[in-house]
């Protein structure tokens, strides 16, 4: 069963992001859902979700870190880390590469175009 | 404890397995000879409790549970309470049921307002991101459509767009083609005003029409410029107000970009016609006199300035045996439909004089084939003298306002006119007249853009500041005479915008000054 993790601290971001991706439970997908960067890399490494999306800015541990400690275990290389943020700047997009995001979307988020990226790297649709 | 698979979302969105088991718990408690689920609108197990002394199935009883009347699953306990504290139990997870998914539901309303403000902020980007680079106005409808439907379901749509002529609707773009809201031939065979708010109706309207219609108009600096609408069918099928704020702020957005690029094709095709304009007017420049033929004892100067960038107005010079003659011709109109009328006029008059024809007889006969050419209301007023070498000037007036001759004591004489404009009636009789001039004359053949010439404060030239100015230097020789009278015009008019044409040719008899 695939699994898909979405980490934001903000309940109403959370709510924003389960809400655009419920439909995938459909298809069966399980959604996980945590509030801080240290409890998603918790659920990760337990999980082991097909994908994650991460809120940048969290406390405890940022999206950066996160997603720098999943690429860092060979155990998680299946791991597809989108990586969600306000910031836009050409700057935190390559901080993203550099510490292997697969995605750098930004907030607000396009509602079409989230769900067609979790589809596309879940191998739905 | 367990939460259930797939089924209706319903329970399942507003609470999910994890909140709805906390939520049973301690009812298990209250509830101990009973099982308690919450069932799905399939009947699909969504959560369960079960007391700790409950017997086995039985037969239960069930309640619906209701969000804003419409029911998105069903309580159901076993066996059915009949104690007064098993009721008040039943009666108080009700209450908390209704509670939480009463704000489950409004959360979830919040949160779909939000995700289509999300949508609309993408939508007008990616719209605008689209046809910000589009200068082709043709290339807005497909695109505008497209958008459209990806992010409002419909089984249609179209684009009309605003004739900019007639302010009536034509076909953009539909689809399906040829279904009922199809901008093909169904849109053209019912041509409307898209002011008319009857217009939805319009495009809804004949056989097959969808149930539902969503209509936008593009408007752009308060105007129409056509619209988008997006077609359902299916009872369950209505538009939202949501999606009409979104179609409207596409809608509104595209029409920008259609406006902007209208304005730039417009732009490009004034461009193209002052370009055209430039060219007809060196074109037009070549056909006046580069130089003065030789006339004996006679010098010659002319002048011309168009009030645009191509005149009706024309003077010509041309040999006729040892004479010169001389013509200077206004075309009654301005721009390129004078001026093609002033280059048929000059042929003919050119042609007409060979073989030193009399200007009766040259007139008389380029008057034949003008009129035959001229369209409605072209005609031409022109004086055509012939400059002899002994003085004489036999001369044929048009319909032209008078020559002047200032004879060399100050004398003014005008030459009055001799017969009708030319163009207006092929078989008009032309009679000839003369006058000699003596040694000094001047004589002085003008348009009335010259004596009609306006300064800033709309007071006109006038022939009696043209005289003062030819009067004053008629001691000169023609070109300063023409000279002078050409300063003496420009700081008359100074900066007010030029009415029309202005045409002068000065000739004076005899021995230039300063010569033998």
């Amino acid at each position: 069963m695939p699994k898909l993790l979405i980490a934001d601290d903000e309940p109403h971001i959370r709510t924003l992001l389960m809400q655009t991706l419920e439909s995938l439970e459909d298809d069966g997908v399980e959604l996980l859902l945590e509030p801080d960067g240290a409890a998603a890399l918790e659920r990760i490494r337990r999980e082991r979700p097909d994908v994650a999306f991460l809120d940048v800015m969290m406390p405890r541990m940022n999206g950066y870190d996160v997603c720098a400690a999943v690429r860092a275990d060979p155990d998680l290389a299946h791991v597809q880390v989108v990586l969600l943020t306000a910031k836009g700047q050409e700057a935190d997009r390559q901080r993203g590469a550099d510490v292997g995001a697969h995605l750098y979307l930004t907030k607000p988020f396009d509602p079409d175009a989230l769900f067609e990226t979790a589809e596309r790297l879940l191998g739905l649709g | 404890m367990s939460a259930a698979g797939n089924g209706s979302a319903g329970l399942r969105r507003l609470l999910p397995a994890r909140a709805a088991d906390e939520l049973l718990a301690p009812f298990g408690r209250l509830l101990v000879g009973a099982r308690v689920r919450l069932l799905r609108v399939d009947g699909a197990l969504h959560a369960e409790v079960v007391g700790a002394s409950w017997r086995g199935p039985g037969e239960p009883r069930t309640w619906p549970l209701k969000v804003e009347a419409d029911e998105v699953g069903r309580l159901a306990v076993d066996p059915p309470p009949e104690a007064a504290l098993e009721l008040a139990a039943v009666d108080a997870l009700l209450g908390a049921l209704g509670r939480t998914l009463a704000a489950a539901h409004g959360q979830r309303t919040i949160a779909g307002e939000t995700l289509e403000r999300y949508r609309e902020i993408h939508l007008l980007y990616r719209v605008g991101d689209a046809l910000a680079g589009t200068l082709d106005p043709a290339a807005v409808p497909r695109r505008v459509l497209a958008e459209a439907r990806g992010v409002i379901e419909g089984d249609g749509g179209g684009v009309w767009l605003a004739d900019e002529e007639e302010d009536a609707a034509f076909a953009g773009v539909g689809e399906p083609e040829g279904g009922p809201a199809d901008g093909g031939e169904a849109a053209a065979r019912r041509r409307a005003r898209l002011t008319d708010p009857e217009l939805p109706a319009i495009v809804a309207a004949g056989p097959g029409a969808p149930e539902h219609l969503l209509w936008a108009p593009m408007m752009a600096r308060e105007t129409c410029l056509g619209g988008v609408w997006l077609t359902r069918s299916g009872d369950d099928a209505v538009f939202t107000a949501g999606d009409l704020k979104l179609l409207t702020a596409l809608a509104t957005q595209a029409a920008a970009f259609l406006d902007n690029a209208r304005l730039h094709q417009r732009a490009l095709a004034q461009e193209r016609l002052e370009q055209e304009l430039r060219l007809a007017y060196a074109v037009q420049a070549r056909l006046l006199p580069r130089e003065t033929p030789a006339a004996a004892n006679w010098s010659v100067a002319g002048f011309w300035r168009p009030a645009r960038e191509v005149s009706g107005d024309f003077y010509d010079l041309l040999p006729v045996g040892d004479a010169l003659g001389v013509v200077v011709a206004d075309v009654a109109d301005k721009g390129m439909p004078a001026a093609l009328f002033m280059a048929v006029t000059r042929s003919l008059l050119r042609a007409a004089a060979a073989g030193g024809r009399s200007p009766a007889q040259t007139v008389a006969d380029a008057n034949r084939l003008a009129a035959l050419d001229a369209a409605d209301g072209m005609f031409v007023t022109l004086w055509y003298g012939v400059l002899r070498p002994d003085g004489r000037v036999d001369y044929v007036n048009a319909g032209h306002n008078p020559p002047i001759v200032v004879r060399a004591d100050g004398r003014v004489e005008r030459l009055p006119r001799t017969g009708i404009l030319v163009g207006w009636d092929a078989g008009a009789p032309f009679e000839e007249a003369g006058v000699a001039l003596a040694p000094d004359d001047l004589l002085v053949a003008f348009t009335d853009g010259v004596t009609e010439a306006r300064d800033p404060g709309g007071r006109e030239f006038g022939e009696g500041r043209l005289l003062e100015v030819v009067s004053a230097n008629r001691d000169a020789d023609a070109q300063t005479v023409l000279d002078a009278v050409r300063a003496a015009l420009d700081a008359f008019v100074a900066d007010a915008p030029a009415h029309d044409d202005c045409t002068l040719v000065v000739a004076r008899f005899g021995t230039p000054p300063g010569v033998g």
